[in-house]
């Protein structure tokens, strides 16, 4: 089986702003998203490498050795302030690590040059708790942000945001702005934006934590599709339950800082698609 | 579906706001040139006018051979007596009506204007002219004028200082705008530095669109400053006094004048470039 991340001892040290600690409540910053009710969430800051901050802070992750591989989903469980959104940020590059060593698509990232950055992040595609659609964007446009990032021509843009659109369900609903849609089919959206390029590696940061469990159990599937063969999800919750409704899901438990159990189920084939998700 | 809208969300106001500031400032910058280039031409032409010209006082008896001698001497392109009417006019101040009839020439020595060729010859002149006639006074123009010549050059150091702190107030400004814009715009740029655009894809729209708002800003108020030169210089030129009519701005102050706003404007845009890359290599 394809390893495409690698992490060797990996620690990352804490960035002021970059997770909400223990119990925490959420900070002030309004969410990037737009909706009838803005809900403010903590945005994470994007740190480079060398910032001073990061020398004296504790570390939020700490000895993190996992290989994650192709076409696999996996599941991260643990309690709030575990430092699941730290590590997403690891496999998002948002952040990189403060020591340790993390390969992605065998790449190095540790000291990768900023400017190698862009091509990595494009093989990945993110989905946040609060989906940060961009609010003047239809929803069309929103899916059509990493095509047109990695500089597809239109019509090639077109074709693929409208098939995206047709899989998702909301075909007829692509000229909507974001504020106009439920929050489940705003995470809907997110979904399709994440995968609409193919990434290799999917990373979804709780995202059916603001929505009810009906849209849940959707998004859920639509985690679970949207990819091919080859696509890795790597999904955080604090439901362990997921664990026992995606039998065939693999487990990386986080606890203060520290994986867990890594082992506790072997790979499996992202789940079927056709298999109903348990009530 | 249209796959190439504006990544962030246009701000028409701000861009108005920071283009009438810029424009404000290229006017100030503008107006404040030209009035020190005009300071300039008149300082000019006071050197020119008055820097070499002299008025020799000698006892009547003696006029006719120091006006010979002035004329004979190499440096001196003009020697003129100062006729007795022209004496009268200008004593009339103090001698009133009444004095019209006083003998002129024999109450005050006579007077010659002098103007040489290049002031540098002036000491040589005045010692060939105290070796000839014994009693001499002669007054050099620019001694009385150097009052006038230390206010000239004042003016032109407020005008440089006036032309400077627009130009130091643009970069820093549209420095400080560019951040703002950045900053204001922090979550969006975070979502699509993480969907993998480089910072060249990114920069792209600030940058061309701060382009946009500073020459807009630049046109502006360099057109404004143009519409309220041109006709004032126009009135300059036309005045009487020799050391007014020297403020009059030459093609070459009006060059000057037409690539400041060029300039301040590279300046500002570079500066927003700057704030650009900085900005984004600290976001992500």
């Amino acid at each position: 089986m394809t390893t495409i991340v690698q992490f060797e001892n990996v620690g990352l040290r804490h960035a002021t702003g970059t997770e909400p600690a223990p119990g925490a409540q959420p900070g002030p910053m309004s969410v990037p998203v737009s909706g009838p009710v803005p809900v403010p969430v903590p945005v994470p800051a994007m740190v480079a490498p060398d910032d001073p901050d990061s020398d004296t802070a504790p570390e939020v992750l700490a000895d993190i050795t996992v290989s994650l591989h192709a076409g696999v989903f996996y599941l991260l469980t643990g309690p709030g302030g575990a430092g699941k959104t730290s590590f997403l940020d690891l496999l998002g590059l948002v952040r990189r690590p403060t020591r340790g060593t993390l390969h992605l698509f065998g790449e190095e990232v540790t000291a990768l040059p900023r400017a190698r950055l862009p091509a990595l992040r494009r093989r990945i595609g993110m989905v946040h708790r609060d989906g940060r659609l961009l609010p003047h964007l239809s929803v069309a446009q929103n899916v059509a942000l990493p095509l047109r990032v990695a500089g597809l021509p239109p019509d090639e843009i077109d074709r693929a945001v409208a098939g995206m659109l047709a899989r998702i369900g909301m075909a007829d609903q692509g000229h909507a702005l974001p504020a106009t849609l439920s929050a489940g089919a705003r995470q809907q959206v997110a979904i399709a934006r994440a995968f609409v390029a193919r990434p290799a590696l999917v990373v979804a940061d709780e995202p059916a934590g603001m929505v009810d469990p009906a849209a849940a159990d959707r998004l859920l599937v639509l985690l679970g599709t949207l990819g091919d063969d080859a696509t890795t999800v790597v999904m955080a919750t604090h439901d362990s339950r997921l664990f026992t409704r995606l039998p065939r899901a693999r487990m990386l438990r986080l606890d203060r800082g520290r994986l867990h159990d890594p082992a506790a189920r072997p790979p499996a084939a992202i789940p079927d698609p056709a298999a109903p998700v348990p009530a | 579906m249209t796959p190439g809208p504006a990544w962030f969300p246009t701000e028409a106001r701000g861009d108005r706001a920071l283009a009438a500031l810029l424009a404000m400032l290229v006017f100030v910058a503008i107006v404040a040139t030209a009035f020190g280039l005009g300071v300039a031409g008149s300082a000019r032409t006071l050197d020119r006018q008055q820097g070499a010209r002299l008025t020799v006082q000698v006892p009547a008896a003696v006029a006719g051979r120091a006006l010979g001698l002035l004329r004979a001497t190499p440096g001196v392109v003009r020697a003129t007596p100062v006729d007795p009417a022209t004496l009268r006019r200008l004593l009339r101040p103090w001698l009133g009506e009444d004095g019209a009839g006083l003998p002129i020439a024999a109450l005050i020595p006579a007077m010659i204007d002098v103007d040489l060729d290049d002031a540098a010859a002036l000491p040589a002149i005045e010692r060939r002219l105290r070796g000839a006639v014994a009693v001499i006074r002669i007054d050099r123009a620019d001694r009385w004028l150097a009052p006038v010549a230390g206010l000239l050059r004042r003016l032109q150091w407020v005008a440089a200082a006036l032309v400077l702190l627009p130009a130091a107030a643009i970069p820093v400004i549209a420095g400080r705008a560019m951040r703002h814009a950045l900053l204001r715009r922090h979550d969006a740029i975070a979502v699509i530095h993480a969907l993998g655009a480089t910072d060249r894809q990114l920069a792209a729209p600030f940058r061309w669109r701060i382009v946009g708002t500073v020459l807009a800003g630049a046109a502006i108020g360099g057109i404004g400053a143009l519409a309220i030169l041109v006709p004032v210089d126009a009135a300059v030129a036309t005045l009487g006094s020799d050391l007014i009519a020297g403020a009059a701005l030459a093609p070459r102050d009006w060059a000057v004048l037409a690539v400041l706003p060029v300039a301040l404007a590279a300046l500002a845009i570079a500066a927003a470039w700057r704030a650009v890359a900085a900005m984004l290599g600290r976001l992500a």
